[in-house]
């Protein structure tokens, strides 16, 4: 028999479990649950504040209206970040790629400017640059896993629910992509943890 | 990082007003249509004539069929069935259910006519190979398209994996039901007229699977 997983969000989950149940008032209780984690991985992806509120919308709606579905002790959160994720691929392949519109904030614009930085914000600065760089560099299917293992504190097996494959597959990419940042890094990234 | 505050009450204004089912009518809804899908099944099966031993021994049909049905009821088990996830099973166990369903169907019916060498007479001509390969596939249509109605528009992992498996899913059944009725029992009928149409409705799956099952934008 499987070992029972780890729920970490069992309230949410609950939350979800009451609104397919009927509850219409559970729908609150789910936003704001799911909705700053799954903001902070669309502004991530798309690094426009406007388009992620837009596919955060999509996301919530698209959950609303498959409420139904919802099965009872399943899992909110990795169905939430499947669903985000597919509105995202779409989007960019109908050549929605999001262009830094004139008063689309971009993400980092809050950041302070260099010339008043110390030199610990600066090398932070730099280091979170060039990570981000090597980061996309990497393959797409190790990318996607290391993102939202180590970016977007999911668990191995909430990774490879949103991407529709085994635990051990999930956990190859991400090691994969540690160990490919940690050759083109160095000293700059932690140890991977066991 | 939050989301501003206005969008919260714009996003639960919104659903409010966009009616949707909750779980006990989502479930009625999935029965009926699971209810009607093997209806139909059984009834183009006793309308084509049902059950028809001919020249085959009965423990030869049961041992078959048996066999078929239960890589029909794997299949199904493992392309219906969600699991405790709201995604479904892994690609991987659904592409193995969309790949490996007709070859197990052929290595199974391989098994049982080394046993009974006897019924590698009962062979058919082209014209037969193409009748059991039509009836194959319309006695898929029930479940398959009960299946798909179910399911569409909201798979937003693997579509193209989870049709693919749902079509070689209901080709195993309906290959069960062609098997009980058709009288011919040579190899090369049995893989060309009750086998290659299961490998078809995968492939179809596979092909079409993102427009019938794939997330709706």
């Amino acid at each position: 028999m499987a070992e029972e997983r780890e729920r970490p969000n069992r309230a949410l989950d609950a939350a979800m479990d009451r609104y397919a149940a009927g509850d219409d008032a559970s729908f609150g209780a789910v936003y704001d649950g799911l909705a700053p984690r799954l903001y902070g991985y669309l502004v991530r992806q798309t690094r426009s504040r406007e388009r992620a509120e837009d596919l955060l919308q999509q996301t919530m709606l698209q959950m609303h209206r498959h409420r139904g579905r919802f099965l009872a002790g399943a899992e909110v959160t990795p169905w939430a970040f499947a669903i985000a994720r597919r509105l995202l691929i779409d989007g960019l392949r109908r050549g929605k790629r999001e262009v830094l519109a004139e008063g689309d904030e971009p993400v980092g614009a809050d950041a302070p400017a260099l010339g008043d930085a110390s030199d610990d914000v600066v090398q932070a600065q730099q280091t979170a640059a060039l990570l981000r760089r090597e980061i996309a560099r990497l393959p797409e299917g190790q990318r996607v896993a290391f993102e939202l293992i180590k970016q977007e504190g999911l668990s191995l097996a909430e990774a490879a629910e949103v991407l529709g494959t085994t635990v051990t597959a999930v956990k190859l990419r991400a090691h994969r992509a540690y160990e490919a940042l940690r050759a083109a890094l160095g000293d700059v990234i932690e140890k991977e943890p066991s | 990082m939050n989301p501003p505050d206005d969008l919260r009450a714009r996003i639960l204004g919104a659903a409010g007003r966009l009616p949707s089912p909750h779980r006990a009518a989502a479930t009625r809804r999935d029965r009926a249509l699971y209810a009607l899908g093997a209806a139909t099944l059984v009834i183009v099966f006793v309308a084509l004539g049902g059950l028809r031993l001919g020249r085959r021994p009965e423990a030869f049909l049961a041992l078959t069929s048996g066999g078929w049905a239960v890589v029909a009821v794997l299949a199904t088990w493992i392309s219906l069935g969600r699991g405790r996830s709201m995604l479904g099973r892994p690609r991987p166990w659904l592409s193995v259910v969309a790949i490996a369903t007709a070859p197990l169907l052929v290595a199974w019916a391989l098994v049982v006519v080394a046993a009974w060498p006897e019924v590698r007479q009962l062979r058919g001509g082209m014209g037969a190979h193409v009748m059991c390969f039509v009836l194959t596939l319309l006695l898929s249509t029930g479940p398959g398209v009960a299946w798909a109605w179910a399911r569409r528009g909201t798979d937003p992992v693997h579509p193209r994996a989870a049709l693919a498996s749902l079509g070689a899913a209901a080709g195993a059944w309906a290959g069960v039901s062609i098997d009980l009725h058709c009288e011919l029992s040579h190899e090369a009928h049995v893989a060309l007229g009750h086998v290659l149409p299961v490998a078809i409705l995968a492939l179809f799956g596979a092909v079409f699977g993102k427009r019938v099952l794939g997330l709706r934008t």
